[in-house]
């Protein structure tokens, strides 16, 4: 099983501690607030915001590299067509049919930087808080909606089922691949045909695993009587703590940077 | 002609929190013919050892770790030409059936080998008759099957490509005591009628006893002990140090030595508790 985007990180830090509905605003605002912030002094400071809550949250930076790096093609690919299809005035040089502007090379770096923000801030959220946590979370957030008969328990109960069983279909894949290799199968086969054709050992067992696994899991939950989510009471009680404040006011710390920032004062 | 593995080390998931160190500085040959039995806790890194035996996993390419196929260097290059020569059949093999049929199923590893339609078909009896699969199964959906005779399909899945190593994870487990006895006996079989040589991981010290040559002891990712099954379970105290245990036959004949010291606590096997009764009752004490 490889790490993949956002798993889970055990510890213990402000960001662990928080309610998930706190962490899931944090995010929220952090992403709108990215998208509105528009100079490079702008980024500098939410830059230092991100980075303060990347340590804060003791979450390793390797960890928060390494999941920047599945999406280097997409930042690639935005600074190739940045600087290719920009108009701006101050041309920088010709490249074939393409200009490459002065502004080209400076808007298609904003972008980079959004981007990395924008992914290292709201990776902060998977990494800290559990599944089973982040769907409480949602639960809660949509509350709400119920009175006008939104299925908000049963959309997370489903939710948490299926962040249940990434980890368990991985490990399953991984395993079937091993046992059809072992028995000959090839997967690297250079025709197309034998290539796709060389999926379905692995796909049919994968399916009937989880027809499997899914009537197991419906029958384990009806022997324990689940009923849905009226009047159910909850093992994990959320409620709001001091690391939830700290988190509020850092993110309204922020806020208020970017309606300064926004309101002129600060143009450059 | 010999599975060798030198230097094996085995981390699962490196330089992540998830880290785990399965296997450290794994030794050991394996010569055609053996029949060898390997025991450990859950977790103490068997089922990781046995996949080295085929390249399904591959040692580090910075260690020093290697793979040797009957001399032979395991390569990325070579890995899919040496694996047909090493047979391996994971825990719970049944839950990777998945033709229409059980002879379609058994075929599938023959597909590669491009044998003729006669050759493929006496292939196939063959496994299927070895494992005890009867003729009117072959046409029938793999799904219609009961839990022991997929277990079955899975095992001739693997057979039939007439391995000159098998691999065995557990193919005993969750099954009745009279399937368990025959997937032993025709482990055995294979052994002594092609000289293959068979690996088979079991939990079950009484089979281990019975039915090997030569026992391999895993405690933490790395060999404790290595040898022959009398002198594996005759180290009691440090099989149960490591969460193991010796076969019931034996614990029972070292209570025995206890009391009656003339009683020998050599005794491994059901063979070896009659033979050693029959020396009593004729009247001539052992030791
Ligand atoms: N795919 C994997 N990813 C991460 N860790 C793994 C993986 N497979 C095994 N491990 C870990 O490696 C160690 C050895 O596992 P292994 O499966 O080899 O044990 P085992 O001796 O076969 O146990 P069992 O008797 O339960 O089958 C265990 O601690 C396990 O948690
Ligand atoms: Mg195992």
């Amino acid at each position: 099983m490889k790490v993949s985007f956002g798993q889970y990180v055990p510890g213990n830090s402000i960001f662990h501690r928080a309610d998930p509905r706190t962490k899931i605003l944090w995010t929220v605002t952090m992403m709108v607030l990215l998208l509105l912030v528009d100079s490079f002094v702008g980024y500098a400071v939410a830059a230092v915001f991100v980075v303060a809550a990347i340590i804060i949250s003791r979450i390793n930076i390797k960890l928060i590299l390494k999941s920047l790096r599945t999406i280097t093609f997409l930042i690639i690919f935005t600074m190739i067509l940045n600087l290719l299809f920009y108009n701006g005035q101050t041309l920088l040089f010709k490249f074939w049919i393409f200009d490459v502007y002065l502004e080209g090379v400076l808007f298609s770096l904003k972008m980079i930087i959004r981007i990395i923000l924008l992914i290292s801030a709201t990776s902060l959220l998977t990494f800290t808080t559990t599944s089973v946590m982040l769907t409480d979370g949602l639960e809660k957030l949509m509350k709400p909606l119920t009175y006008i008969g939104f299925p908000a328990h049963d959309i997370s109960m489903m939710m948490s089922i299926a962040l249940r069983f990434i980890p368990t279909f991985s490990e399953e894949t991984d395993r079937i691949i091993k046992a059809q290799s072992a028995r000959g199968a090839d997967f690297d086969s250079p025709k197309f045909i034998e290539k796709v054709k060389s999926f379905i050992p692995i796909l049919i067992p994968l399916f009937i695993g989880a027809f499997r696994r899914a009537e197991e899991l419906a029958t384990a939950m009806e022997a324990k009587c689940y009923r849905g989510g009226n009047s159910r009471t909850r093992f994990r009680v959320l409620k709001f703590s001091s690391a939830d404040l700290f988190i509020l006011i850092f993110t309204l710390l922020f806020l208020a940077f970017v309606i300064f920032e926004k309101s002129g004062w600060l143009a450059i | 002609m010999s599975i060798k593995l030198e230097n094996i080390n085995c981390t699962y998931m490196p330089k992540t929190p998830f880290e785990k160190a399965a296997l450290y500085d794994i030794n050991i040959e394996i010569e055609k013919g053996e029949f060898v039995g390997i025991i450990g806790h859950t977790g103490s890194g068997k089922s990781t050892l046995l996949q080295h035996f085929n390249g399904l996993i591959m040692p580090d390419k910075k260690s020093t770790g290697k793979v040797y196929i009957d001399g032979e260097l395991l390569t990325k290059k070579n890995v899919r030409d040496l694996r047909k020569k090493v047979g391996y059949v994971f825990q719970y093999p049944e839950y990777q059936l998945f033709e229409e049929t059980v002879y379609k199923d058994i075929a599938f590893g023959l597909k590669k080998l491009k044998l003729s339609e006669q050759e493929e078909y006496e292939a196939i009896h063959n496994a299927a008759e070895i494992v005890g699969i009867s003729d009117d199964l072959l046409e029938r959906s793999v799904y219609d099957l009961s839990g022991g005779q997929k277990r079955r399909v899975a095992i001739a899945g693997v057979i039939v490509m007439n391995p000159d190593y098998l691999i065995l994870d557990e193919p005993a487990a969750g099954l009745d005591p009279a399937g368990k006895d025959e997937i032993l006996t025709f482990a055995k079989r294979l052994r002594d009628e092609r000289g293959t040589a068979v690996v088979l991981v079991s939990h079950s010290m009484e089979d281990i006893a019975q039915i090997s040559d030569r026992v391999i002891v895993m405690n933490e990712g790395r060999i404790v002990m290595d040898g022959k099954p009398s002198y594996v379970f005759a180290q009691k105290k440090e099989l149960n140090d490591i969460g193991l245990s010796v076969p019931e036959i034996t614990s029972l004949f070292c209570r025995l030595n206890e009391q009656y010291p003339w009683i020998s606590k050599e005794v491994y096997t059901v063979q070896d508790a009659v033979n050693v009764m029959k020396k009593l009752l004729s009247g001539g004490a052992v030791k």
